[in-house]
């Protein structure tokens, strides 16, 4: 190559834009057709749940006697029917998606903190302090967690923040063990033996460098680990144990809908859709994002 | 090869048992720590009747005594009394309960590792075909809805519109009785471990010395029952101790829905009515059956897999 085709090369290069590994994950995605449907629903059961109340005539705790187990009609204006203390159902199920989508994010992210904390100290420091860290994961897989939260929720009472941080803190084992592996495999790479050799800190070394190249397993994890969530909030709810009235989530929606199913099947059955679709839409999401980050790997 | 297993075996146990040991602890500190006892009351007891109580039931000795003697009375199945059900103890209660759980529980596991691993293997050799995707399509539902939704649909489809079973009762263990909530128990199952057993078939049926069974002529009945189906079952019976973990929590919500008189009814009413010693003795026995399971478990898939290091 002389030096007028090397000038050339470089011109090109520099209107040619590179692909990113992200750019390229992206585009993938968007190809997966179910994953596209999927994040669009989602998108639009999220914005329905979160502005849809303001834009409808009832309120969600607002009593109505003349009206009580009215099926769905457009004419009351009940669109999806009323329930046995004459609430509006749709306004019920917005709200209770609202709390339900929450509780998916936070407990979601506080199990996501710890899991990702545990799991890079274990597998970056390695040795000793790693199989005693491990030890205990193990130790804590063998219990039946969903019998813990509800110990948990017993003991200090039907606290909804609590119900967030108990979610949250038996979810996180997962992430733990995900993410010391990586983390295993990937300090010993070369550009964190520089920093090693630069004489940055580990602190400053497991965030700026170890955390960031974990985002895609992490993420993956996330979208696969709300919908769990959203399922356990809602099964301590539908048992009595989890959100308590007037406050209300899918899961007590579905409860009050399973004990009324008889008189009142829109009860049960528009509650119960609502949950369904999202958790299909979440898990094709997460089907999706798996083979669009990492499409050897699976 | 013995002395392996042996060795094998007694390092799982000394996991176990701390672990056991992690989850008493906790049901006894709980028990203690939580407000209201059995003899909070709201007129003072004279002082010598209170101190003859305590004697009675140990309280006035350290609290790592009380522990022992708690974990004393453990090993020989003494709960203590329940705090709701007065005149019953934990282990009346439990005693009752068990046969409608273990009926429950280990037919589904039973039905769900059956059907799942047969439409799970049949997936895999018609991959890509109508049946395929209509068996995963299946599946997918039995991922995504929850058994609290499925159960009351099912118990109002089939027992109401339909009458065809009754909705709820235990009736004696009829097992007319017992379709639904089964049912309603197993599907989630099933979904999960066909998924997992076409993937795994697939893998295997891709692998070498499949193709050489092939080339050797073979009939694929015969590979599958002889060679695939060993190779392919690994994963399930990992999943083995999750499932029934599933199965538990599950059932809580069956017995609940279908008006079941078992252990995880009383574990529900327990929980709502702060009845300490029956939510923490219901605790214990479940977290020990997973403790033996995932022991069970993990012993017979290192006899199962010779690449399993022992």
């Amino acid at each position: 190559m002389n030096k007028q085709e090397n000038i050339k090369a470089i011109e090109i290069s520099k209107t040619l834009k590179g692909r990113s590994l992200w750019v390229d994950a992206r585009r993938r995605l968007f190809l997966n057709k179910a994953a596209v449907i999927s994040l669009f629903t989602l998108i639009i059961i999220s914005i329905v749940s979160v502005f849809g109340p303001f834009f409808l005539q009832y309120n969600f705790s607002d009593t109505d006697w003349g009206s009580i187990y009215q099926p769905p009609s457009f004419e009351t204006g009940h669109y999806l029917g009323t329930d046995g203390n004459g609430r509006d159902l749709l306004v019920r199920i917005l709200h209770g998606g609202r709390l339900s989508l929450s509780i998916g994010l936070i407990a979601t992210f506080v199990s996501v903190f710890i899991g990702v904390l545990y799991g890079t100290i274990a597998g970056f420091f390695g040795g000793k302090l790693d199989i005693f860290m491990m030890r205990i994961v193990e130790i804590l897989y063998a219990m039946p967690y969903l019998i813990f939260v509800i110990i948990l929720m017993v003991v200090f009472g039907r606290n909804i923040y609590f119900l967030f941080i108990a979610i949250g803190a038996v979810e996180w084992l997962t992430m733990a063990r995900i993410v010391r592996g990586q983390t295993i495999s990937l300090k010993e790479k070369e550009f964190i033996e520089t920093s090693k050799a630069l004489g940055q800190s580990n602190t400053l070394i497991i965030v700026k460098h170890i955390i960031p190249n974990l985002a895609g397993p992490i993420i993956v994890y996330i979208t696969l680990m709300v919908p769990s969530v959203i399922i356990l909030e809602s099964f301590l709810s539908f048992l009595g144990l989890g959100v308590q009235e007037p406050l209300t989530s899918w899961g007590v929606l579905i409860s009050e809908g399973s004990r009324e199913m008889e008189t009142a099947w829109w009860l049960l059955i528009f509650p119960g859709s609502f949950m369904v679709i999202t958790l299909a839409s979440l898990n094709f999401i997460g089907d999706g994002l798996r083979d669009a980050i990492d499409p050897k790997e699976y | 090869m013995r002395i392996n297993m042996i060795k094998f075996i007694t390092k799982r146990l000394i996991i176990a048992i701390p672990t056991l040991l992690i989850i008493i602890a906790f049901g006894f500190i709980m028990m203690r720590v939580a407000p209201g006892g059995p003899f909070t009351n709201e007129r003072a007891l004279p002082p010598e009747i209170e101190r003859n109580i305590q004697e009675a039931y140990n309280l006035n000795k350290p609290i790592y005594e009380q522990f022992f003697i708690y974990i004393k009375n453990l090993s020989v199945g003494d709960f203590g009394p329940s705090f709701k059900y007065k005149d019953f103890t934990v282990k009346e209660l439990i005693i009752s309960g068990l046969p409608v759980s273990a009926t429950l529980g280990l037919s589904s596991i039973f039905i769900s590792l059956i059907l799942g691993s047969f439409l799970g293997i049949i997936a895999a050799i018609r991959k890509n075909t109508y049946f395929d995707y209509s068996i995963m399509g299946i599946s997918l539902i039995g991922i995504c809805v929850p058994s609290f939704v499925m159960a009351p649909i099912l118990s109002l489809f089939f027992g109401l519109y339909l009458g065809l079973l009754p909705t709820s009762g235990w009736n004696g263990g009829n097992i007319f009785n017992l379709i639904l909530p089964i049912t309603a128990l197993s599907l989630p199952q099933i979904a999960v471990i066909s998924r997992m057993m076409r993937s795994s078939t697939i893998e295997v049926l891709n692998s070498n010395f499949i193709r050489t069974a092939k080339s050797k002529g073979l009939k694929s009945s015969y590979i599958i029952r002889k060679h695939v189906i060993r190779a392919s079952i690994l994963p399930i019976i990992e999943y083995l101790a999750p499932a029934s973990a599933g199965l538990m929590t599950g059932s809580i919500i069956v017995e609940q829905i279908f008006g079941l008189p078992g252990i995880g009814r009383y574990f529900v009413v327990g929980a709502l009515q702060r009845d300490y010693t029956l939510v923490s003795g219901v605790m214990i026995l479940y977290a020990s059956l997973l403790i033996i399971l995932i022991l069970i478990t993990d012993i017979l898939r290192a006899y199962l897999d010779p690449r399993v290091k022992i």
